[in-house]
């Protein structure tokens, strides 16, 4: 009786066990597929900096697991950010990019490159600076508005508009620009090092840990603000801290890997649909599935027109878009509610 | 003991509330009646500390702004106009309702299993426990969030029209749930919309015009001057013991 009572048990050991070994496998694959094989013993002895296994230490440390970390990263980061601000603007469509991420970071980044083109190597830094300030920005006019769940996208619409304004601007003035930006616009894992991703992954592992931890509360929010608000919950401070975790947690991502596309978006309504409605649940699922999809991703962009390399962010976008119209086809078809 | 004192409310240069003064009977069934716009869900949000307002509200003489939200979760439960309809069963919506007794580091114990149980029984919801909620009819849908509000356990329930969706016996049959509540120390603050009903079931009046008072007291003294008769220019027809107003 009290086993049925407190449901989703089964689901939380055997499906994250489940996911853990999809990730693994996506992991494995991710290290050892690529224009150079590696077989499981070059892999066990590059790992070990064999003598014989030199060359593959060398791809392996150098190239491979920096950038199926940086996959990782990148897919729980904005997985999770994606579930924070669908859950908190009550909208569907909610994604990173709704609360200024895309937009500011981009803005930050051509105007370094404009007017401290020297200066190329702070570009991560830039972009995680104005991903991170343009939402403050949105979430502080937002709040002074006091109307805050419908107006937060409001508001992130208006700032978006303005950035993205300046950014057309700021690219006229010189083409040498432009073609540095849309590099970094398109998203890509090319290049990564471990270095790069230490501080990312504190921030990201720290905003995830926060949102299960506030996982319960955050659930509430789906019965509206005023039941939430009777239930206990400071509706308004919970709301600024997941936007900001949300904020922090994209930022990370985009100062490494550029502006990734429906990852966001898309992860989140997947996990809703395996998970269930319990925030603490579509948070972990979502972290699973996307980080196993950015590392399948990143491989296949790898492998598919080697040695030409296809950027994540353009697969991502490939595969998301079509993937998300037949949710939505299949959640008309139900009927119900996702 | 919840009471109001001078209570105001300024939206927009307009007063939507003007100098509402009342206290409300523990254990009794307060019925909140008035026009459309006469400031009923307003003072509503008042009570639930969800609006500003000027003067007080107390709860056993400390201002209910002066509580913690689990506190104040912990003594009022509210329960909108307007109420979603999750994706979530039954039973994992009754649940949601023992949120101020769980901390950050605190799961659900025995405690909290039991007053969902009971709540679910005291709602004739246990067959229903499984159920999907966007599964329900309107009526059972709003016992179900009753049920919830009943596992928040606390004295003081505030519902806002909360039989806006129900058929006539639908409705009957929650406000005598509701009714029955008080005999177990509720103390319950509700609008209403139906005269009748509210003549039926019952114990006090509380009547909004304009955002002013016009009466707080028993209801018995509420029927002998008639003051539902004037401020909604209704009909009263008294037979076989009950009261019925017509427009």
């Amino acid at each position: 009786m009290k086993k049925e009572r407190r449901t989703p048990h089964i689901y939380s050991l055997g499906g994250i066990v489940w996911m853990a070994l999809l990730l693994l496998c996506a992991m494995l694959a991710g290290v050892t597929l690529g224009s150079t094989r590696l077989s499981l013993a070059e892999l066990w002895d590059g790992l070990l900096w064999k003598e014989e296994a030199h060359t593959a230490s060398i791809i392996l440390y150098y190239l491979r697991l920096p950038r199926v970390f940086a996959a990782l990263l990148a897919g729980v980061g904005l997985s999770v950010s994606g579930v924070l601000l669908q859950s908190v603007t009550g909208n569907e469509l909610a994604a990173p990019n709704i609360i200024g991420v895309n937009s500011g970071a981009g803005f930050c980044c051509i105007l370094l490159l404009t007017f401290l083109p020297q200066a190329s190597g702070a570009l991560p830094f830039a972009a995680a600076l104005g991903a991170f300030g343009t939402t403050l920005l949105i979430v502080s006019v937002a709040a002074r508005l006091n109307a805050f769940r419908g107006t937060v996208i409001l508001c992130g619409i208006a700032f978006t508009s303005v950035l993205n304004a300046g950014i057309s601007l700021l690219s006229l003035l010189d083409s040498d620009v432009l073609t540095a930006y849309n590099a970094f616009s398109v998203g890509g894992l090319s290049g990564v090092k471990f270095e790069q991703l230490w501080l990312p992954a504190i921030i990201i592992f720290t905003c995830l840990f926060l949102s299960l931890l506030l996982s319960r509360r955050i659930h509430l929010l789906c019965l509206g603000d005023t039941l939430a608000a009777s239930l206990g919950v400071r509706v308004r401070a919970l709301r600024l801290c997941c936007l900001l975790c949300a904020s922090a947690s994209a930022a990370a991502v985009v100062s490494f890997a550029g502006l990734l596309g429906f990852v966001g978006l898309v992860v989140p309504h997947i996990a809703w649909r395996l998970a269930g409605q319990r925030t603490s649940h579509v948070l972990i699922t979502s972290a699973f599935v996307g980080a196993t999809l950015v590392i399948l991703a990143d491989l296949v962009g790898r492998v598919l027109l080697a040695p030409t390399e296809i950027p994540v962010g353009v697969l991502m976008a490939l595969i998301g878009a079509p993937f998300f119209f037949i949710l939505l086809l299949q959640r008309r078809d139900q009927g119900a509610a996702m | 003991m919840l009471q109001c004192n001078s209570v105001g409310v300024t939206l927009g240069g307009k007063e939507i509330l003007q100098s509402i003064s009342f206290a409300l009977r523990p254990n009794a069934f307060t019925a909140m009646l008035g026009k459309n716009g006469s400031g009923k869900s307003t003072l509503a949000a008042c009570i639930g500390a969800q609006q500003k307002h000027t003067g007080q509200i107390t709860l056993d003489g400390s201002a209910i702004t002066s509580l913690s939200p689990r506190e104040r979760a912990q003594r009022i439960a509210v329960l909108p106009q307007n109420v979603p309809t999750p994706n979530l069963s039954v039973r994992q919506l009754v649940s949601l309702g023992r949120n101020p007794y769980i901390g950050l580091s605190r799961r659900m114990g025995e405690d909290d299993y039991a007053a969902i149980d009971r709540a679910l029984a005291r709602t004739d919801l246990v067959a229903f426990a499984d159920r999907m909620l966007p599964t329900l009819s309107g009526g059972e849908r709003q016992r179900a969030y009753l049920a919830m509000i009943l596992a928040q356990d606390a004295d003081i329930l505030l519902l806002d029209e909360p039989t806006t969706y129900m058929d006539i016996r639908a409705e009957a049959e929650f406000l005598q749930l509701l009714k029955a509540l008080t005999a177990e120390g509720k103390t319950l603050l509700v609008i209403l919309h139906n005269l009748t009903l509210a003549a039926k079931f019952a114990d006090d009046i509380l009547i909004l015009e304009d955002g002013r008072q016009i009466f707080c007291g028993t209801k018995t003294e509420c029927l002998q001057r008639s003051i539902v008769e004037s401020t909604f220019s209704v009909r009263r027809i008294d037979a076989d013991g009950e009261v019925l107003f017509l427009a």
